[in-house]
């Protein structure tokens, strides 16, 4: 079977006619194995640490497994920069990673379980019209909806889909407000505490939580963490984040908003103002603002929500005459870069070799620490589902 | 209304033609609006007018024509597109190497099936689409063509497209297409002696 890369580097290489590139690439993702099977030849307990999109899969799959676990998560609520507000608007809106960024049959990957009996309803995410405000002028480029194109969630979210398929199979395994403080896997088995004191023991232990954690040293590891992994570790940036959520009375903007170049926006925006009801059954008009890296900075750093909030009202009146705060309603806030245990956004620059980063930081240690999460995704690194997939890659290397 | 469309604007070009009782020439070829869309268009061509010009030796053939076509497009899990529309030219060409030059304004319809949702079964990842919008457009367009007029029966062309996607209810947006493909003669002349120069 042909995968997704192979077929790239085959057509590139015998020159395939661009307008078949979708077509093929789509058969291929259909193509890719649903349910993986892992060989099992382990039998002690694992502790996760983190109970975001990589923890709360690993944790799915150990149970699968039978194998004893638990997962200890720092904040009172899984999910990690996976988020959920149920009552800002008629919708549930993803606070954290929104699109799904792969072609929709991922879900099923995800959950692995061909006895399912549940379906999900997908948006085509394509933005109609596209506004770019650049030099102080904001001109209509609504051709570039002709090559961007995602999927989101109708009715659901990233956080309601690992609530319903994922938590319920291990609700009981998962223990909140327990952030790790340090991890000795000196001896046989690994010691880990939390701050507040309290001593877990394992045989091996899934660390998940952001790099920018490991980055800050807010966990000890006794004995230091190997010069590869270390240098690993900081060799990415995992820069500031936000999202802002408005409501207004009447609508004045496009499906989409970019505030830049708009080839280097697509090509990975860091910031850009879009109709988070797009396609959503909804009779509201909810304005998001996402923002990552260098733009992110001026509402990230902001002193106070209230400040973050008249700073980008004030530049969505300049932009649109004045209309935003003639029509403002209400308005939510995350802002990721002063959530204690995330810190940042996700995984973005690599400096140096972005497979050997990946692959340093992915490794396992002495057969008994394991790393997941978006920044060990070599191939879906900054995504929900990268997230989700580098735990199936760790817990098979784990149950070896 | 796919299985209908195509064939029956075949029919009707072929029918105008078969009353001229001149060779049918057919421009079959890929489509490819916004470079990345795969698709076909089938098109037929004539001549509304058709002169010589004698320049020394060489003797230059041009042509006011119309060209009607239909079309097929898709962006793949987002929309089908059909294509219906009529191009007013003028074609310069060489009798000698046969290789013509032609620009023309089209006016188009196109219709798309849009896809807006679909539906993902957890249990084997199958994708359906369910949510569809037929949606309307006209379509003006610039277009600039270069081919080799069809020897014997066989020749080939290639275009390029720009125009603007204007609907009442949406806002309009940019528009552009290229195409490659072949000029066909699907009958053989049975009066008229030029038939080639006069596609």
């Amino acid at each position: 079977m042909m995968t997704r890369k192979e077929f790239l580097k085959r057509s590139a290489a015998f020159g395939i006619g661009a307008p078949f590139l979708g077509v093929l690439l789509e058969s291929c993702e259909e193509q890719a194995s649903l349910f993986p099977e892992f060989d099992v030849n382990f039998s002690g307990n694992v502790l996760v640490i983190g109970a975001g999109a990589a923890g709360l899969t690993a944790g799915y799959l150990l149970d699968r497994y039978g194998i004893d676990f638990q997962v200890l998560e720092a904040s009172a609520d899984f999910g990690g920069r996976v988020k959920r507000s149920s009552d800002f608007a008629d919708f549930p809106i993803d606070l954290g990673g929104e699109w799904i960024h792969y072609h929709p049959s991922i879900l099923a990957r995800l959950i692995s379980d061909p006895n399912i009996d549940a379906n999900i309803d997908i948006i085509t995410y394509g933005p109609e019209t596209i506004y770019n405000w650049k030099n102080d002028k904001l001109k209509k480029q609504n051709w570039a909806s002709n090559f961007y194109s995602e999927y989101k969630f109708k009715n659901t979210t990233w956080y309601g889909f690992f609530e319903r398929y994922m938590v319920p199979n291990i609700s009981d395994r998962i223990v909140y407000n327990s952030p790790i403080t340090e991890i000795d896997y000196s001896g046989t088995r690994v010691i880990v505490r939390n701050a507040h004191g309290e001593r877990y023991e394992a045989d091996k232990v899934l660390i998940t939580v952001p790099v920018k954690i490991l980055q800050e040293g807010n966990i000890i590891f006794t004995p230091d963490l190997p010069e590869t992994k270390s240098s690993a570790i900081d060799s990415i940036t995992m820069p500031d984040g936000i999202k802002v959520f408005m409501e207004f009375s009447e609508r004045f903007y496009p499906d989409i908003l970019f505030t830049g170049g708009l080839i280097s926006e697509f090509s990975g925006s860091d910031k850009s103002y879009y109709d988070a009801a797009f396609r959503k059954d909804s009779n509201r008009n909810i304005l998001g603002l996402f923002t990552v890296d260098e733009k992110a900075v001026p509402y990230a750093t902001a002193a106070t929500d209230q400040q973050t909030i008249e700073t980008v009202i004030t530049e969505l009146d300049t932009i649109f005459d004045g209309k935003a705060s003639r029509f403002y309603m209400n308005h939510i806030i995350q802002n990721w870069s002063k959530e204690p245990y995330i810190q940042g956004s996700y995984s973005i620059h690599f400096d140096g070799n972005f497979s050997r980063i990946v692959s340093d930081l992915a490794a396992p240690v002495s057969s008994k620490l394991y790393f997941a999460g978006e920044a060990t995704s070599i191939d879906n690194s900054s995504t929900v589902h990268g997230a989700s997939e580098s735990a199936y890659s760790a817990i098979e290397e784990m149950l070896k | 209304m796919r299985k209908f469309f195509l064939p029956l604007m075949m029919l009707f070009c072929i029918q105008l033609y078969g009353q001229k009782k001149q060779p049918i020439p057919i421009h079959i070829g890929l489509y490819a609006p916004y470079a990345f869309h795969p698709g076909i268009k089938i098109g037929t061509v004539f001549s509304l007018e058709d002169w010589q010009i004698e320049d020394g030796a060489i003797t230059k053939s041009r042509s006011y024509y119309v060209s009607p076509q239909v079309g097929v497009f898709s962006r793949i899990s987002n929309h089908t597109s059909y294509l219906l529309t009529t191009d007013l030219g003028y074609r310069r060409s060489s009798n000698d190497s046969k290789l013509y030059l032609a620009t023309s304004i089209g006016l188009g319809f196109l219709m798309e099936n849009q896809t807006l949702g679909s539906t993902v079964d957890l249990s084997n990842g199958t994708v359906t689409n369910k949510d569809k919008e037929l949606r309307s457009y006209f379509l003006p367009t610039l277009n600039i063509e270069f081919g080799k007029e069809s020897i014997r029966k066989l020749g080939w062309h290639s275009k390029f497209s720009y125009g603007r996607k204007i609907s009442t209810p949406r806002e309009d947006s940019g528009f552009f297409a290229l195409e490659l493909g072949l000029r066909l003669l699907i009958r053989q002349a049975t009066q008229s002696s030029n038939a080639t120069s006069n596609e």
